[in-house]
């Protein structure tokens, strides 16, 4: 098959499967929203029918309030939509998130002061790409760095105090190991802020503000690429030794190649799962970690989540929800890209 | 009973290979004890945890927020241990319209470190409201010293006071610390006065840096603390009497800053770990592994909805959906097992289709085929074997993650609030900022404790892993 046709099939699957995705979240959120968009009306009449004027029109007969009432509800249930079946505005809501038009939040405010949720999450897309993928990136050229070694020396005292770290670091909470630190580091030695991305107020020149935004950041990063390295290091040592028992391998060692040009073949055959997985996880990054940004007050994508979640504010609750649904499928789309492009056999598959 | 013997030889053979391996066992062994401590936990922990956690007043008698006993061989003081004492009546004078009683109770205090408070339950009977007794607190130091504490009316039957926080004890205590040249109060103003400076001034030796519990040197001897209690009629009476001096230190794992034990909420909460992680990992991979085996036999059509299904959950944000659905139904343990579980199977299942595809090939299927064996018969007897040693592994390595997970939830405040588990310990602490009050008792043994749980598990399922995955093994 050939390549250009591998990549349309993969994106036109890509767009079939966003569509069902973000149908099912606003399926999920359907009841909820309209929940609160009646109760948002009833409110909205109630107010109105404090209107003194409006009273006194009525002069207090009761059927005509009742009357007014049920002509305002059937007004603003048009405005709403809410006349039109629900599998109506579940596929609305899900197409206007494809086309991001999230519309606006509740209570929640951009740094603008408008309630627009895109402005909203592009002003905490920021801190989550500064800590995460900032960890993300480390995190990967460690592991790679530290597998390869490993699984060069496999079976040795190196490798195998690696393999039980990796499963310390898959067990032990991220953000309970950023307690701990905040209790050593910060509460104890007084050496790092205790949370937050910012002294403030924030130093005014710029070459400050940066070390300032070092300073809040060093914490949170060394907590979080300490947990991940493990895993990826492992997982790493794994694709690579599976490479290195192959038959083909064999065969360069026993001509007698070079070990450098030995490795460069089972690199080459290693790379695809690596490279997926390098997609995926910085990908994945740009979601933030919802509680690990709350433990240190990191004001990015996590912590907006869950400041959303605990205010009720439905419309950002699910805007996030597309987000990171979306990330995923994306992410998913480019890493078996990549893995079609460095490894043809995939391509056949299809 | 030749299927039994073929059992009993393949289990003692698998045990065989499973004793090679160092942290399998290593896990096993931490597994066992984590069992044997939850089914220990009714006598060595607080048998009414479960039932009690959630309700203050249960707890409201214990030292509030105070580190495990043991710490004093680290730090080589002594701390004062929680005590409960009775007054007893010395004297009686009897007047025309009332009737004066002095009780006291004495204190003999031989630590390095105060009580953290002394809190006094009196209930009596009150006839007139609006005239109601009056209770006068001294209390006389080892040296001597003596101040005023307290004058109050008794205006409630059953009165609880804590002296450490009362408003007319700081200031007596100040002018005390006054008095006696202590130069780090000068120019401190009442709302200053923390209660562990207050117990600290009132049992240190006189002096400069007495209202400092870190440099403060103790008092030690037979203190005493009088009553006196105006009564107004003949009728009323004194019907309980206590004291406490609450423990500087508590129990193993010390107390949260509502005295709830905090050992005895850890120890409970193995069982709540082990019903979610369990409950929730199995779930998920009996799940994963039916929907992989019944996607290798689908063909066509029905493969291709199979495969959808698959991605659609595999892409979901299973956190964010969790913490969405947790918000909003409130969910018990079990619920949020399942729903854990939910959203764990699509990894499983994506391997364990590819295992059955591989095994539906092998000539021995193609044999029992030719025999005429069902789809069925040849699923449950032929390919469930071979999967069911991965799916226990992929049970044991889940666990933690589902842990983890439920330990996540219960940290944002969405757990089963009814019952302890760690993650809600570790919610507690962070909401009254144990780490910025540096109390680490609160927050090291339950994230400890998380860890162990998932390691003990990702030990036992990784030496699975390689038992059955010998590609790893070298």
């Amino acid at each position: 098959m050939g390549l250009a046709r591998f990549i349309a099939i993969k994106l036109a699957n890509t767009l079939i499967l966003l569509v069902i995705v973000s149908v099912i979240i606003s399926g999920l959120f359907a009841p909820v929203m309209d929940q609160y968009a009646r109760a948002t009306i009833e409110e909205q009449i109630r107010a109105e029918l404090q209107n003194p004027d409006l009273q006194r029109s009525f002069g207090g007969n009761s059927t005509a309030i009742q009357e007014y009432i049920n002509q305002r509800r059937a007004q603003l249930y048009k405005q709403y939509e809410l006349d039109k079946p629900l599998i109506y505005r579940i596929f609305k809501r899900a197409f206007d998130a494809l086309l991001f038009k999230f519309g606006k939040s509740y209570s929640l405010q951009a740094p603008d002061g408008t309630r627009d949720i895109n402005k909203l999450l592009l002003s905490r897309f920021p801190p989550t790409i500064i800590l995460f993928t900032t960890a993300t990136i480390i995190t990967a050229i460690l592991g790679i760095f530290l597998g390869l070694q490993a699984a060069k020396k496999h079976g040795s005292l190196f490798d195998k105090s690696l393999a039980v770290y990796s499963l310390f670091s898959y067990s032990i909470p991220t953000w309970w190991i950023g307690m701990i630190f905040i209790l050593i580091f910060s509460f104890q030695l007084g050496l790092f802020p205790l949370g937050g991305m910012h002294s403030i107020p924030p130093p005014k020149d710029p070459l400050e503000s940066f070390i300032d935004l070092l300073w809040h950041l060093a914490l949170p990063l060394f907590t979080v690429v300490l947990v991940s390295f493990g895993g990826w290091a492992y997982v790493v040592r794994n694709i690579v030794i599976e490479t290195i028992t192959q038959d083909y391998i064999m065969v360069a060692r026993a001509k007698g190649l070079p070990e450098s040009r030995v490795m460069y073949h089972v690199l080459r055959a290693a790379a695809p799962p690596i490279v997926t997985m390098v997609i995926l996880s910085i990908l994945g990054s740009l979601g933030g970690a919802i509680i690990t940004e709350t433990v240190f007050n990191w004001p990015g994508m996590g912590v907006l989540y869950w400041q959303a979640i605990t205010q009720n504010d439905l419309p950002v609750v699910i805007a996030e929800g597309y987000f990171f649904a979306f990330l995923y499928v994306i992410a998913m789309f480019f890493a078996e890209l990549m893995y079609g492009l460095l490894d043809p056999r995939v391509r056949v598959q299809w | 009973m030749v299927e039994w013997k073929e059992i009993k030889m393949k289990s003692l053979e698998f045990w065989r290979a499973f004793k090679r391996e160092k942290l399998g066992l290593i896990g096993l062994g931490i597994l066992i004890l984590l069992v044997i401590l939850a089914a220990l936990a009714p006598f060595i922990a607080d048998p009414n945890t479960m039932k009690e956690w959630r309700n203050p007043k249960y707890w409201e008698d214990n030292p509030q927020g105070v580190p495990p006993e043991w710490i004093s061989i680290f730090t080589g003081k002594s701390y004062a241990k929680q005590e409960i004492k009775e007054p007893h009546l010395v004297k009686m004078e009897n007047y025309s319209t009332t009737r004066v009683e002095y009780w006291e109770v004495k204190y003999d205090y031989q630590y390095d470190v105060p009580p953290s408070g002394i809190q006094i339950k009196l209930s009596t009977v009150i006839k007139n409201p609006a005239n109601p007794p009056l209770l006068i607190i001294d209390f006389i130091r080892p040296d001597n010293e003596k101040l005023e504490l307290l004058r109050k009316q008794v205006t409630s039957e059953s009165l609880t006071l804590n002296l450490h926080l009362e408003e007319s004890v700081k200031r007596a205590a100040l002018s005390f610390a006054r008095k006696c040249g202590d130069v780090e109060v000068e120019g401190k103003s009442l709302s200053e006065i923390t209660a562990p400076m207050v117990m600290s001034i009132l049992f240190s030796q006189k002096g400069t840096g007495m209202s400092n519990p870190g440099k403060a040197k103790p008092l030690k001897g037979e203190y005493i603390i009088e009553f006196m209690i105006i009564f107004n009629a003949p009728e009323e009476k004194v019907k309980s009497f206590e004291v406490r001096f609450l423990g500087r230190v508590y129990g193993l794992l010390g107390t949260d800053d509502t005295g709830r034990d905090l050992f005895s909420g850890i120890i409970w909460g193995i069982w709540v770990a082990m019903v979610i992680g369990l409950i929730a990992s199995s779930v998920s991979v009996m799940i994963g592994v039916l929907y992989g085996v019944i996607s290798a036999y689908a063909s066509g059509i029905k493969s291709e909805i199979l495969k959808r299904i698959n991605d659609i959950f595999y892409v979901m944000p299973v956190l964010p959906i969790l913490i969405a659905m947790a918000a909003a139904w409130k969910p018990s343990i079990w619920n949020i097992a399942l729903l854990i579980a939910l959203f764990g199977w699509p990894g499983t299942a994506v391997v364990v289709k590819s295992m059955a595809l591989q095994i539906k090939e092998e000539p021995f299927i193609e044999a029992a085929k030719a025999v005429g064996a069902s789809d069925a018969k040849i699923v449950f007897r032929h390919i469930m074997p071979q999967i069911l040693p991965y799916a226990f592994a992929t049970i044991a390595l889940s666990v933690p993650t589902a842990i983890l997970t439920e330990a996540g939830l219960s940290f944002l405040g969405l757990g089963d609030p009814t019952i302890p588990t760690w993650g809600q310990i570790l919610h507690d602490a962070n909401a009254r900022l144990a780490t910025v009050r540096g109390m680490w008792w609160w927050i090291i043994p339950p994230g400890f404790m998380i860890a162990l749980v998932g390691l003990s598990f990702a030990f036992i399922g990784m030496a699975l892993d390689k038992i059955l995955n010998p590609k790893l093994v070298k």
